[in-house]
């Protein structure tokens, strides 16, 4: 009996093709027919050639991967298989990836042939929680696109440099909550650098810098996200000269309770454009961000030692900045000793304010406050101490903004003076990597 | 095509039961007392040269004895063992042994201060029954995955077998498997089975960029197994084969219980999580970012996920407020990612495809009976 099973088990087995090579999608869906030209091979045993013996080739490039039939797995064994330091290359059109693509290697180089010429494709992701994974230390992928990943678009998860450009992360549905949570996402790194990058559609954040270290985020385009670019619990960012226009939420500094690093400090937001944010909220309930309302170009929330000086911010209908405390009543209860809730040492100057808060939208729009809202909103919630601590206290400094403190965790006498906040912080420096 | 009774009766030679059945409630030993194959292997212990690994071939390490690979026969310094609480890899079964250079031995130090020579190799068979109503019948082995200790650290490889069971393959980029079998009610099925690429090894086995073993670890190995009918500490066991270096210190951290055993329901939660998501969710593993740490000897309920508000979790959250709810299963985020496919919100991330219905049902039992119910 069991000798029986076994035969028809084989049997089952050669009909239904056991050992069946990845046959989902990968296959034929390239503009440019299959590949050869990197001898990557199809990651069969001793197939895979060692390219890094041979040098690069005259553009650079250790291995080249080009779009057609199997390429998950020509893709991720080049990449495996690259040296340390090595480049590997995407040739133009487009990869159907049904799997996430991870990349291990120390110092690679990925490289595409630019940002809408090399695209990745996971429309048909069925594995993974990223498109693109990165745990290798001096990593720069650059000149790619990525479009609907199941997941994040590229992540990198606890490294030490970290390189995106010319990256453009589309979800091509705009505004579904089903899209991916975050375009570009270093998390638990240090050293990153996300410039000319291009984000689209996510929902939750399009560039989302977490629990990381010494960031420098310029010259991007965020829209259409429900947070374009947000910086939390890190330190010592630079945001600069990015525009960031049509997304739910602009720019977001936000502390928040119950992770690891705890400490979110000294982020320099200057410099960038910040236009009509007007997108109504389509993030999932239960995140963060999907209490960000639609209509606010920038929040700082618990961080300390932001500074905020030379944007445009125009045409947010909330509000143009918000500086707030984590309020318990509105984004939920937590259990952390060590969290300090609120936003300190905050210096916001020099910026040009214009048409905003006109038609606030979600829980600004439902406190009853006069419209329109002002360029700048205060909750009024301080530490104790904190409005007598010159290196603590809140300082605005602003020709022609509008302002108003909501006094929420006070009897809500709102006050428009801005003569108690006219102080100055040292200012914050530029990111050096 | 090898049946499973093979595998493990070989398995006895060496006096050891080393099968589990992939996930069911009674996983380990004594299901079968089939007679030992009479001839111990005598075959020369396998030399692996660090020079020359990874094989293109599994058999080229000679780990398994005979010609018949495929019934995994271990040779000498090849030892099988079991741990308590399985990693859910799609209700594939799985065989595991160490190897251990001629003349090494393990030095202990504690729960996961687990030391193996340079030149160790820590091996896992995956298997997949042909009838789930007959588990112990006919079976396929899938792929065998390496945890080599090089002298730089541990690196992994994954190898196929073929579909005449005769050898495995070498594999990088990782491979989808079509599998036929016939589920409980005797239906013919059809399953992809994902091998992951080796790129994935680290996303379980290394913590702050450091590869280790996971089910090396006192905590999983100190269990009771069945040999020559008798029930006897593992521990114990593998001792008396010579695996442990003198002065082996097991350390006190509490041992985990079997998640489908008789033990108290939050026990068996916990010690289900500690072996399924634990890997990740700790300091410096790849969960480690979102602060919810499921290792069993964490006591602060917010950190094992009780009213913990995700921060992270996009719409992995699936709208719900909390990891865990206490007395509400329904509105856990726990249980919603354990119960999808969906790769973006599935738990965990790695490649399985199915869900884990029983510990589903564990958890959900863990959370239910959580008092008092609801969050602040």
């Amino acid at each position: 009996m069991r000798r029986g099973l076994c035969l028809s088990f084989l049997g089952l087995a050669l009909l239904g093709g056991c050992d069946d090579d990845d046959d989902t999608g990968a296959n034929g869906g390239g503009d440019t027919g299959p590949s050869v030209d990197g001898a990557i091979g199809d990651g069969a045993p001793g197939d895979a050639a060692p390219m890094a013996d041979m040098g690069p080739d005259a553009n650079g490039c250790h291995a080249v991967v080009e779009p057609g039939a199997d390429a998950v797995t020509r893709l991720q064994t080049a990449l495996i298989e690259a040296s340390a330091g090595d480049t590997v290359c995407l040739g133009a059109g487009t990869f159907e990836l049904d799997a996430e693509i991870s990349v291990a290697v120390d110092g690679l180089t990925l490289r595409g042939a630019g940002p809408e010429a090399t695209i990745l494709d996971f429309s048909g992701q069925t594995v993974g929680a990223n498109g693109v994974l990165l745990t290798g230390d001096g990593i720069t992928v650059e000149d790619f696109g990525v479009r609907n990943s199941a997941g994040d678009g590229v992540r990198a998860a606890g490294v030490d440099g970290i390189t995106f450009r010319r990256i453009h992360v589309i979800w091509t549905t705009p505004a579904q909550s089903d899209n991916g949570a975050y375009g570009l996402y270093p998390v638990e790194s240090s050293n990153v650098l996300v410039e000319e990058c291009r984000v689209e559609g996510a929902s939750d954040a399009g560039i989302y810098v977490g629990q990381s270290r010494n960031i420098l985020v310029r010259n991007n385009e965020a829209t259409g996200n429900v947070a374009g670019i947000e910086i939390e619990n890190s330190t010592d960012a630079e945001v600069v000269d990015n525009h960031v226009f049509g997304n739910t939420g602009g720019i977001l500094v936000f502390t928040l309770p119950q992770l690891p690093m705890k400490d979110g400090a000294r982020c320099k937001v200057h410099q960038n454009r910040i236009i009509e944010n007007n997108l109504p909220n389509f993030g999932r309930a239960g995140s963060i961000v999907s209490l960000v309302p639609g209509g606010t170009g920038a929040f700082i929330l618990a961080a300390d030692d932001t500074e905020f000086t030379a944007n445009e911010v125009r045409g947010n209908e909330t509000t143009g900045l918000v500086i707030i405390s984590y309020l318990t009543d509105i984004l939920g209860a937590y259990d952390d000793d060590a969290y300090d809730p609120y936003s300190e040492g905050s210096w916001v100057h020099d910026n040009t304010f214009a048409d905003n808060g006109d038609m606030p939208q979600g829980l600004l729009g439902g406190l009853g406050l006069a419209v329109p809202l002002p360029d700048i909103l205060s909750d009024g919630c301080w530490a104790e101490g904190q409005t007598e601590d010159a290196a603590r206290r809140t300082c605005i400094q602003e020709d022609g903004a509008t302002f108003r403190d909501i006094d929420l965790c006070g009897d809500m006498t709102a006050s428009d003076d801005l003569a108690p906040f006219d102080c100055e912080h040292d200012a914050q420096p530029t990111i050096d990597l | 095509m090898r049946s499973r009774r093979s595998i493990c009766s070989a398995l006895l030679v060496v006096g050891l039961w080393a099968c589990d059945d992939g996930g069911d409630a009674t996983p380990g030993p004594g299901v079968d007392a089939a007679p030992a194959d009479a001839a111990a292997p005598d075959a020369a212990a396998p030399v692996v040269d660090l020079a020359q690994v990874p094989y293109a071939r599994l058999s080229e390490y000679g780990f398994f004895a005979g010609d018949d690979l495929a019934a995994l026969r271990p040779a000498a310094g090849v030892h099988p063992y079991l741990v308590t609480a399985v990693l859910w890899s799609d209700d594939a079964g799985k065989a595991r042994f160490v190897y251990l250079p001629p003349g090494g031995a393990i030095e202990v130090g504690g729960d996961e201060d687990w030391r193996l020579p340079v030149g160790s190799v820590v091996i896992k068979n995956f298997w997949f029954s042909a009838d789930q109503r007959d588990r112990e019948g006919t079976a396929r082995l899938l792929e065998t995955r390496l945890l080599i200790h090089e002298a730089e650290g541990w690196t992994g490889h994954v190898y196929v077998w073929d579909e005449a069971q005769t050898d495995a393959e070498r594999w990088v980029a990782g491979r989808r498997l079509t599998l036929d079998f016939l589920d409980r009610d005797g239906a013919a099925q059809q399953q992809t089975y994902l091998v992951p690429n080796t790129n994935q090894c680290d996303q379980c086995h290394a913590n702050d960029d450091v590869t280790g073993l996971l089910g090396l670890v006192t905590r999983q190995v100190d269990r009771m197994i069945e040999v020559d009918g008798a029930q006897r500490p593992q521990l114990e066991v593998l001792a008396e084969r010579g695996v442990f270096a003198a002065g082996a210190d097991f350390g006190d951290t509490p041992r985990l219980v079997d998640p489908f055993g008789d033990a108290p329901v939050a026990e068996r939660a916990r010690s289900y999580l500690d072996a399924n998501c634990a890997h990740c969710h700790r300091a410096g593993g790849g969960g480690g970012p979102s602060g919810l740490v499921l290792q069993h000897t964490e006591q602060r309920p917010v950190n094992f996920g009780v009213c913990r508000a995700p921060v992270a979790a996009g719409p992995g959250a699936g709208g719900r407020t909390a990891d865990i709810v206490p007395g509400r299963p329904d509105e856990s985020i726990l249980v919603y990612r354990m119960s999808s496919t969906d790769p973006e919100i599935k738990m965990p991330e790695l490649p399985n495809l199915t869900v884990d219905a029983q510990a589903i049902e564990l958890v959900r039992t863990w959370i239910a009976e959580m008092e008092p119910a609801g969050c602040p």
